[in-house]
């Protein structure tokens, strides 16, 4: 999160309030604990919550009333440190000036899947729901010393928000091996920054500045689903989002980056290719295998027909599903995201997770871990909260979700 | 469907009449009247997910399924179990085992598990075949064929159990390669793998030899240069300064890169193989080419290690032919063995040509090998024309061959080396011993531009220190050397002896000569080897205990003009010296035995100072589910400091256990102390005594032959001495004091797909106190901000590593 936060900040110091997709916010990537733990995918789930991605699964949805809920939270632990040399110009090491740790619940979202019904078209499936596809959750708090260690104020970045997303998508199947998909949704959410500065010296004057963007657009999404054998399902899709619309507000002190303009304006979106598979091996753990890889057109990305510099991004998921004999579902996966702004920011996750029944109810957990560490050097334009070139920022964010849900045979 | 009908009433798990449970449709299984609508689909599902019923009876295990669903479906229909796949769950097994391992060379894994999916026809196997074999000796190999030269083929492989002289040890390792099947060259089955390897994760790599320490060590010396602390003319100030800022930001690049590796090898019958590498490794820098003189883009920015080859096998005289990259390791090592890693004692060697695909980059062999064996004949020619590495002089001169792990393009394909030579062996089995041999070689390497070895070209010539590195300063200039070996072996009964030595063209010489004897329970191995400080052959992997420039100047960067040429250090040559080394193995009881006890007395000779090391391991096992281990190690070593030598002494205590609670966990503790006294020495203040230890343990619980989890921790402290341990997939430095843990989970998928996913953290601690320093000139700062004052603190590093392996053969 604190990339997205110091991606945001950067770029209103540096560009004179020029936005980016930052404004979007840490991608949540999964609403289901069940993807969650298989890598983060939802493309490559056959669940309520997964169709609102991938329209197609619902080929794949067994008839009757599919029902989902998901939750979860993200612990987000930031340190600062900066590089200490001796009169050598060696490097002894690496001093803490800064640890930050925020915790950010949210609700994933909310969905139901319907088919086989007598009133609907065999060939026909209908989902609805709501999803949280982002959320915006940074702190950063520092005690500021003098040149003898004297506390002489302190100063504070929170940053908080989400973006909702509320989707309708219905799926069409001709044949046993071939679905197609489409979805529509409403994508809305604000993000809050708050600065704050304070000095012991009752005499120096505080600082309190704050910044509220209101954020919407229309989103389309298409895939299709192809069955080429029984043990394999194939799936490809793109995201098209339409231009969102930002309605910026400032209060509080004039600081740099609040005294930006505070008219609206459009900013068109990346657009995302989305390549899935599923793979059933069939064997006594009655594995399920998917993976997905994705690709973003960041780099076509302008404002006011200036380009935001941003890269293509990519991104690969891979997760797997075991039975374990007697006992809960077992899941593990493993995603790779190269960043859009620097190679530094490439982020690697791990997670896992189980999975219960009990008759027609399914119980989820899952967690992943995601370690990032970057130099400042590395990524043009990040602040540093202090003078010199060596800050360095290791951080690693772990979320953990569940998910519930339930068939209903109608 | 006759067919099926008969391996089903053959296997007596069915009653005609019925359809296969296993290839029946929904449709089907739901007309049947005795499972409901319900059950039927549980059924479907359960077939559908698993693969399929291997037995009647796992209905059972169907919620919803009784006796009286077993029985109906016992009377009424057939079942035909699900084939197995072409590769067992015992080949990917050791498999595994031989991907964990330290020891034998990657690229001889590539070729051991295509011979556990295509093994060794075993009754035209020569001696030469078998000891290729992971932990084969000669004495095992040439037992082997003593017996099918004097009683004939065998009808099978665990007929070879009786065979005289060979080992139970040996045989074990032997039986999972090899077969009685026939060769068949006119099969044409296709067969392969592909794997694709990501290796990230974040964090601090501050060991001496990591990426950090060479970032760190560039930055120290800009600024060196620049405070004028070097004593360079002007020209060379501003050329050095130069360099070493071009090389930092390119190193700066590859902080934190993710490895990548998509490998493919394929196969046709047992007559042709080929493959491709495409690959870079975690925090390498990219972008110096991956092949020599072709532009590919973006490829060339993202990987930095491309290999690949073709080869036929068993085309008449002609063993094997190799077009590409290949590996070549033959007698003991002294004449040609082109790994990147050298391994100290190792007393294993992977003998004999492999098409190549593994990371070795600077020793990589690109160009065409070729085996051949007519008779008692058998020989091997090579040539190789490669780009190498190599440290340039500040005007561009290229002075010495590097082994760089964190390459620059200062260095990056420096020089173009072309080596070509030959081996030739003839087998004197046929009226001496089986295992008798005499070879010849000989190889000429030269290189396109001459080296030209310039002690002033490394050393800082402003600095206090004194330049003082034999084993660089004997280095000749020139183009090219030659090398010619001789080779002799032979084995009585089960006794072998070999030996090998090589001339190099400026009269230098390496030689070596070794002798076993072994049974089941015993085994004694002894080995002399000297290499004379002039003999400079690149590809010598002998038996060593050190590396050429291990405790020399190469060790510090700060004692050399560029400090990136410190990577010297690596290179994977054995140091000059001359030493007897001992080694044993006894099973005194079932329950008791020395498992490894070795002695090396050895001798410097660059400074003359002897050496010597010990270590012993006893093994106790009161029982199959419990063992215990205590291993005790003690070497006194002398070097060369700073005009002074300096003798240390180390001992070292390991305690291990090794018990196994249930048949599918296996635990693993290890408990390690450790301490090296020093020689006073006035240079470094009264710090002569340091110790370290560890404790760690590890879990490994099976949940199925499928799927495995393992997880290890470990905990250390060390007071200047750092510790190593085994990994699951490596060898790991501990420093400082810390915590590390790790999670591997192992999942076959199916016969064929398998995947490897490694979680790790390791937090380092490292205090720093006693900042404080009355002068300005003398104190720590920040970088960019000198005048904000530094108080005591603890350094706390943390390192995440994600490691995803997936395999897919077929």
């Amino acid at each position: 999160m604190s990339i997205i936060a110091a991606g945001m900040i950067s770029l209103m110091t540096l560009t004179a309030g020029l936005p980016d997709v930052m404004w979007l916010g840490e991608p949540t990537g999964s609403q289901s604990a069940v993807s969650h733990a298989m890598g983060g995918s939802g493309f490559t789930h056959v669940s309520p919550l997964g169709v609102l991605e991938n329209p197609s699964l619902m080929g794949l949805a067994g008839d009757g009333l599919l029902v989902e809920f998901s939750a979860g939270a993200d612990l987000l632990v930031e340190k600062r440190t900066r590089r200490v040399y001796d009169s050598f110009e060696s490097s002894i090491g690496e001093s803490e000036i800064a640890f930050n740790k925020e915790i950010g619940f949210f609700p994933a979202g909310a969905a139901v899947v319907l088919r086989g019904q007598e009133w609907l078209p065999s060939s026909l499936s209908l989902a609805a729901g709501y999803r949280v596809p982002s959320t915006f959750d940074y702190g950063y708090g520092r005690i500021v010393r003098d040149a003898s260690y004297v506390k002489t104020g302190e100063e504070m970045l929170d940053i908080s928000g989400r973006m909702n997303e509320f989707d309708m998508a219905v799926a069409f199947s001709p044949s046993e091996a071939l679905t197609f998909g489409f979805a529509g949704g409403y994508l809305t959410g604000s993000r809050d920054v708050e600065w704050d500065v304070s000095w012991v010296d009752p005499s120096q004057e505080g600082t309190v500045a704050m910044r509220k963007e209101s954020m919407s657009c229309v989103v389309t999404r298409g895939s299709l689903l192809f069955v080429p054998y029984r043990r394999v399902f194939i799936t490809a899709g793109v995201d098209y989002p339409l231009s969102l619309s930002v309605s910026p507000e400032n209060s509080g002190d004039p600081v740099d980056w609040n005294t930006l303009s505070d008219q609206d304006y459009d900013l068109d979106m990346p657009m995302t290719v989305r390549l899935g598979a599923i793979y059933m091996p069939g064997n006594l753990l009655r594995s399920r295998v998917t993976g997905e890889f994705n690709w973003s057109s960041e780099g076509s990305l302008e404002f006011q027909d200036i380009s935001l510099g941003l890269d293509n991004s990519w991104g690969v998921t891979f997760g797997v599903e075991n039975s374990l004999p007697g006992g809960p579902t077992a899941r593990f996966g493993f995603s790779y995201r190269r960043s859009p702004i620097a190679a530094a920011l490439d982020r690697m996750t791990f997670s896992t997770g189980l999975g219960f029944s009990a008759g027609d109810w399914n119980l989820d957990v899952s967690g992943s871990f995601s370690p990032d560490r970057w130099a400042q050097t590395q990524v043009s334009g990040l602040p540093s909260f202090v003078t010199g070139d060596s800050l360095t920022v290791e951080e690693t964010e772990t979320r953990l979700m569940f998910s519930v849900s339930r068939a209903f045979g109608l | 469907m006759i067919s099926s009908l008969l391996l089903a009433a053959c296997l007596g798990l069915t009653v005609p009449g019925g359809f296969d449970l296993n290839t029946a449709s929904l449709q089907e299984l739901q007309e049947l009247p005795g499972l409901s609508h319900v059950q039927a689909g549980e059924l479907h599902r359960y077939i559908y997910e698993t693969g399929g019923l291997r037995s009647i009876y796992e209905v059972m295990e169907i919620p919803g399924f009784g006796p009286e669903e077993l029985e109906y479906l016992r009377e009424n229909c057939v079942l035909v179990p699900p084939r197995g796949g072409g590769i067992s769950p015992q080949v990917m097994s050791i498999m595994e085992r031989l991907a964990a391992e330290d020891g034998p060379g990657d690229a001889a894994v590539d070729v051991w598990e295509n011979f556990l999916i295509r093994p060794i026809p075993v009754n035209a196997a020569t001696s030469w075949q078998l000891r290729s074999l992971d932990r084969v000796s000669l004495v095992d190999a040439a037992a082997v064929e003593a017996r099918l030269r004097t009683l004939g083929p065998v009808s099978s492989v665990t007929s070879l159990r009786d065979v005289d002289n060979l080992t139970y040890y040996g045989y074990r390792n032997m039986r999972d390669f090899v077969s009685v099947r026939e060769l068949d060259l006119s099969s044409m089955e296709f067969f392969g793998s592909y794997r694709l390897v990501v290796d990230g994760g974040d964090g601090r790599f501050y060991d001496e030899e990591g990426l950090g320490a060479m970032l760190d060590g560039l930055r120290s010396a800009e600024y060196d240069i620049l405070y004028g602390a070097r004593g360079y003319s002007e020209a060379d100030s501003l050329a050095w300064i130069g360099r070493v800022r071009d090389q930092r930001e390119e190193l700066l690049e590859a902080e934190n890169a993710t490895g990548w590796e998509h490998r493919v090898r394929v196969g046709l019958g047992d007559r042709f193989r080929g493959g491709v590498r495409l690959s870079r490794g975690r925090n390498s820098a990219a972008g110096f080419g991956v092949f020599d003189g072709l532009d590919l883009g973006s490829i060339n920015d993202r990987f930095d290690l491309a290999k690949g080859f073709v080869s036929v096998e068993n085309l008449g005289a002609v063993r094997q032919a190799v077009l590409g990259n290949y590996r070549l390791s033959l007698a003991q090592g002294l004449l040609v063995d082109n790994t990147d890693e050298m391994m100290y004692r190792s007393t294993y060697r992977s003998w004999g040509l492999y098409p190549d695909l593994t990371s070795t980059r600077q020793f990589a062999m690109v160009g065409g090998a070729m085996e051949v064996q007519a008779g008692p004949f058998l020989g091997y020619g090579f040539y190789s024309n490669a780009s190498r590495d190599a440290v340039r002089s500040v005007d561009g001169t290229p002075s010495i061959l590097l082994m760089s792990a964190t390459r620059t393009s200062a260095y990056a394909d420096a020089v173009k080396e072309t080596s070509y030579g030959g081996y030739g062996f003839y087998d004197l089995g046929g009226f001496l011993s089986c295992g008798t041999a005499v070879g010849v070689g000989a190889m000429m390497v030269s290189y396109s531009d001459s080296l030209v070895p310039d002690a002033s070209a490394m050393d800082i010539p402003g600095d206090a220190t004194v330049w003082d590195c034999p084993e660089y300063d004997i280095l000749e200039a020139g183009e090219s050397s030659s090398f010619l070996g001789l080779s002799a072996q032979t084995v009585i009964d089960n006794v072998s002896f070999e030996g090998e030595i090589v001339r190099q063209d400026n009269e230098s010489m390496a030689a070596l000569a070794r002798g076993r004897w072994q049974n089941d329970y015993f085994y004694l191995l002894g080995i002399w080897r000297r290499y004379d400080l002039a003999f400079n052959n690149p590809y010598n992997r002998g038996f060593a205990e050190q590396l050429r420039y291990d405790d020399t100047v190469f060790e510090k960067p700060y004692y050399l003009n560029d400090p990136l040429a410190s990577q010297l250090a690596r290179w994977p040559v054995p140091k000059p010296e001359e030493g007897i080394y001992i080694e044993s193995r006894f099973q005194v009881s079932r329950a008791i035995t020395f498992t490894k006890v070795y002695l090396d007395l050895w001798r410097s000779i660059p400074y003359g100072f002897d050496n010597h090391r010990f270590q012993g391991e006893i093994e106790y096992r009161p029982d199959f589910t419990v063992r215990f281990r205590l291993k005790y190690k003690y070497q006194e070593k002398t070097k060369m400091q700073d005009v002074i030598p300096t003798t240390s002494r180390t001992t070292e205590y390991t305690f291990r256990t090794f018990f196994l609670p249930t048949e599918s966990d296996f635990f693993d503790v290890q408990l390690r102390l450790g301490m090296v006294e020093l020689t006073p020495n006035p240079l470094y203040g009264d710090d002569r005594l340091m110790s370290g230890g560890y404790i760690s343990a590890r879990w490994e619980h099976n949940f199925s032959d499928a799927l495995s989890v393992l997880g290890g921790t470990t905990l250390w402290s060390t007071d200047g001495m750092s510790q190593w341990e085994f990994e699951d997939t490596g060898i790991d430095f501990l420093d400082g004091d810390g915590t590390k843990f790790y999670v591997t989970i192992k999942n076959n998928l199916s016969d064929n797909l398998q995947l490897r996913l490694r979680v790790l953290r390791k937090d380092t601690f490292y205090p720093r106190t006693g900042l404080y320093r009355p002068d300005p000139e003398d104190a720590f700062y920040y970088q960019g901000d000198p005048d904000s004052p530094v108080r005591d603190f603890i350094d706390h590093a943390t390192e995440y590593g994600i490691r995803c392996q997936l395999d897919f053969r077929w």
